[in-house]
């Protein structure tokens, strides 16, 4: 389309006023034409004023200053103005105007031509706009470097963050060879992008370690021209040194982990959260016969063959489930956060099944979100076993306790003129110690005895010395061939060096005496009660079961009212305290003393509290056995 | 309790100290049946150091002077003390072995 012109005299008259004016402004040229007094201005401003036709008749001097926007080139003026008033938002226009002439070459008018350039202006603007923010946005990019390099590799533009870390702006940095300016080498970096798509033409990416040792993610962009020839290329480079660092950190300490795993005794795997197995150590290689090469890497649960011979989830599995999940399906299990420990039977693990121990727990990365588990398994077998062989012959010892204390007699006979009372207290759950009564016509036997050692083995002697003792105290009269008759079958039996120490004595209620033989027993106490003086009923013979063919010899003493008699096995004077002391003779002696005006068993709580209270919680090493026996 | 064991003439010597009770009677009943396994019927058992003995301790010494008199042999005992040999002789087992007051006498007696 032709420009607009319009024309003026030299008195401010619109002499021409063309079709592309009319169209451009919708003034017509009859009303136009020969009108004065900025009539011309009106369609563009809406007011009457000077236009760029006027200043060229305007003295030099006067429009010099006044419009800057204004460009001289010899008496012709061209400006490029946004006039708001004109068209719907305002247009931008372009303008030059010149001096008409007339033949003798003076000024008599002015010419002026106008264009509307809005549509390229806004073009123009538009793209100012965004080569403004793409570069707002590039320089953004603190940690990327982004560099645009001509076809020799110099600098055309870089963002500010290669700026700052070289500590140069974009003037200094512009023209020089890119590599030259940041690496301060005469050659590209080798491997370098830029220059691979300088050569080929195409993007390339990759990782580059440049020689200062920085570890890169590059990528390179090619500009072509409008003939495909390669302008430059846009070098985009993100410094990863810092994370292949924390990389191989975390690789290196992976490798340690694996390397103590390796070496735990316990039998140790573990799986990432898809369940391939990430670690099988040295243990359970051991323990399942499963090498680590054949497991490394394996999923689908694989490691629960060489257990269950089946494939299905295990310990580790658990952990990965939500908490939920597992209560519903896994009550059994103890719980420690998210450790999981079980204890199970599984029966085609082993020759004759296993008893396993395991615990599992998860593995965490840096976020704290779980990456797998790791469990360790231990057999357990051997001591489930033991714990059962023990656990049931604790239980028969409980029987056998309970059976020697149903030997015991359940109450003591009566006597008349005599207060009788007994305790038995074992330092074991069975003992070698022993008392009995064997009743008469008028008469009571009463027998206490020690067998030599302790739990079973002395048990068991004492349930053969007991019958042997009792059959033949019913049999005889004398208690001396009770005790050589005892003694000959019980050596007969005693092949290990078995003995028992036994009194064995007779309380007559007739004639208010004991008769008694002592088979190496601690000679019982007998406290007058007249004098408070003791004497001690003395050893009549060897032990039974020590030698055969023994002989042994009887006694007889004579009892009043208030004498006390305590017969008793060592575990009584040979009671320890802290210090290691014996309670004794002479303390046992004083509390019989100090408690003889009570009942037979009152004496014996006495005696027995005194014991205690001597061996202030000290561990009771040997049965303690007691007959009190108070004539009245 | 503490057992050292020597040869003098090719006599076994066992000498012990401290307590022969339910706990520490098992090591010489072990060192006992193993010089009865070797055909020593001859042993002198030095209780010098003997402070208490238990019925447990006077069966291992009745046991195994059992099992060498059949071969002629003796446990012979050196320097009982006195709460050791209270013991031996309330149960009447003193009867059952010689005593010797050092381990001398105790080898002079066996080569009588």
């Amino acid at each position: 389309m032709p420009d607009a012109i319009l024309a003026i005299d030299k008195d401010g008259k619109v002499i021409t006023w063309n079709q592309a004016m009319e169209k451009m402004t919708g003034a017509r040229a009859i009303d136009m034409i020969g009108k004065g007094n900025y009539e011309y201005a009106l369609p563009f401003y809406g007011i009457r004023r000077p236009i760029l036709a006027d200043l060229v008749l305007m003295p030099q001097d006067e429009v010099e200053g006044k419009y800057d926007l204004v460009q001289r080139e010899g008496k012709t003026l061209t400006v490029e103005i946004f006039i708001p008033t004109f068209g719907i938002n305002g247009s931008y226009l372009w303008a030059k105007a010149a001096p008409l002439y007339d033949p003798q070459g003076e000024i008599v008018g002015a010419i002026e031509s106008i264009r509307d350039i809005t549509e390229r202006k806004k073009g123009e603007e538009a793209l100012l706009k965004s080569e403004q923010e793409k570069e707002a946005i590039l320089s953004s990019l603190k940690n990327v470097a982004v560099e645009y390099l001509d076809p020799q590799m110099r600098i055309i533009w870089v963002n500010s963050a290669v700026q700052k870390s070289l500590g140069l702006s974009l003037q200094d940095l512009r023209g020089k060879y890119c590599y030259k300016s940041i690496q301060g080498i005469d050659a590209p970096c080798p491997g370098c992008k830029a220059a691979l798509t300088l050569q080929t033409g195409h993007s390339h990416e990759g990782e580059l370690v440049t020689p200062d040792g920085k570890t890169w993610i590059t990528r390179s962009n090619g500009i072509k021209g409008r003939d495909g020839q390669m302008q430059g290329v846009v070098h985009v480079a993100v410094n990863i040194t810092a994370r292949k660092l924390a990389e191989e950190n975390i690789a290196a300490m992976k490798q340690r982990l694996a390397d103590v795993i390796e070496f735990l005794p316990d039998a140790t795997f573990a799986i990432d959260n898809q369940g391939k197995v990430l670690t099988w150590n040295k243990a359970i290689e051991k323990m399942t016969g499963a090498r680590a090469i054949d497991m490394i890497g394996k999923g689908d649960h694989e490691y629960a063959l060489p257990f269950y011979g089946i494939r299905r989830p295990i310990l580790a599995d658990l952990v990965l489930l939500a908490d939920e999940e597992i209560e519903k399906k896994y009550s059994g299990l103890q719980k420690d956060g998210k450790t999981l420990i079980s204890e199970i039977f599984i029966p085609t693990f082993g020759p004759t099944g296993s008893f396993i121990w395991a615990k599992a727990t998860p593995l965490y990365n840096s976020l704290g979100n779980i990456v797998g588990a790791i469990e360790s398994i231990r057999d357990i077998t051997d001591m489930r076993r033991t714990e059962q062989t023990l656990e049931r012959s604790k239980s028969e010892l409980r029987i056998a306790s309970d059976i020697q204390r149903s030997f015991l007699p359940e109450r003591i006979p009566p006597v008349s003129g005599f207060d009788l009372a007994a305790a038995f207290i074992p330092a074991m759950e069975v003992g070698g110690d022993f008392y009995d009564f064997i009743p008469g016509d008028g008469k009571l036997g009463m027998v206490i005895a020690d067998v030599s050692g302790k739990s079973v083995p002395a048990a068991l002697f004492m349930a053969l010395s007991r019958t042997i003792v009792r059959i033949n105290a019913t049999h005889h009269e004398k208690g001396t061939d009770v005790l050589e008759d005892a003694n000959n079958m019980i050596s007969a039996d005693s092949r290990l060096g078995m003995f028992v120490t036994l009194f064995y004595g007779v309380l007559d209620q007739n004639s208010r005496s004991l008769v008694y033989a002592n088979a190496g027993h601690p000679p019982p106490l007998l406290m007058r009660g007249r004098s408070n003086d003791f004497e001690e009923l003395e050893v009549t013979g060897i032990a039974l079961g020590a030698i055969g063919g023994a002989k042994y010899e009887e006694r007889r003493v004579d009892l009043s009212s208030g004498d006390v008699l305590v017969l008793y096995t060592d575990g009584v004077n040979e009671a320890l305290n802290g210090n290691c002391e014996q309670y004794g003779i002479e303390r046992f002696c004083s509390i019989v003393r100090e408690s003889c005006h009570l009942s037979a068993q009152g004496i014996l709580d006495k005696i027995l509290g005194d014991i205690s209270q001597f061996s202030e919680g000290q561990a009771q090493f040997d049965d303690i056995t007691m007959v009190v026996v108070k004539a009245v | 309790m503490e057992i050292n064991h020597t040869n003098i003439d090719n006599v076994p010597i066992v000498s012990v100290s401290g307590r022969i009770d339910g706990v520490t009677y098992k090591d010489l009943e072990t060192i006992l049946n193993e010089l009865i396994d070797q055909n020593k019927s001859e042993i002198v058992l030095d209780l010098e150091g003997v402070v208490y003995i238990s019925s447990v301790g006077l069966r291992v010494l009745l046991a195994a002077q059992k099992k060498v008199r059949p071969k002629n042999g003796a446990v012979k005992l050196v320097s009982l003390q006195p709460f050791v040999r209270e013991v031996f002789e309330i149960t009447g087992i003193i009867k059952l072995f010689s005593t010797y007051p050092n381990q001398r006498e105790a080898l002079d007696g066996i080569r009588l």
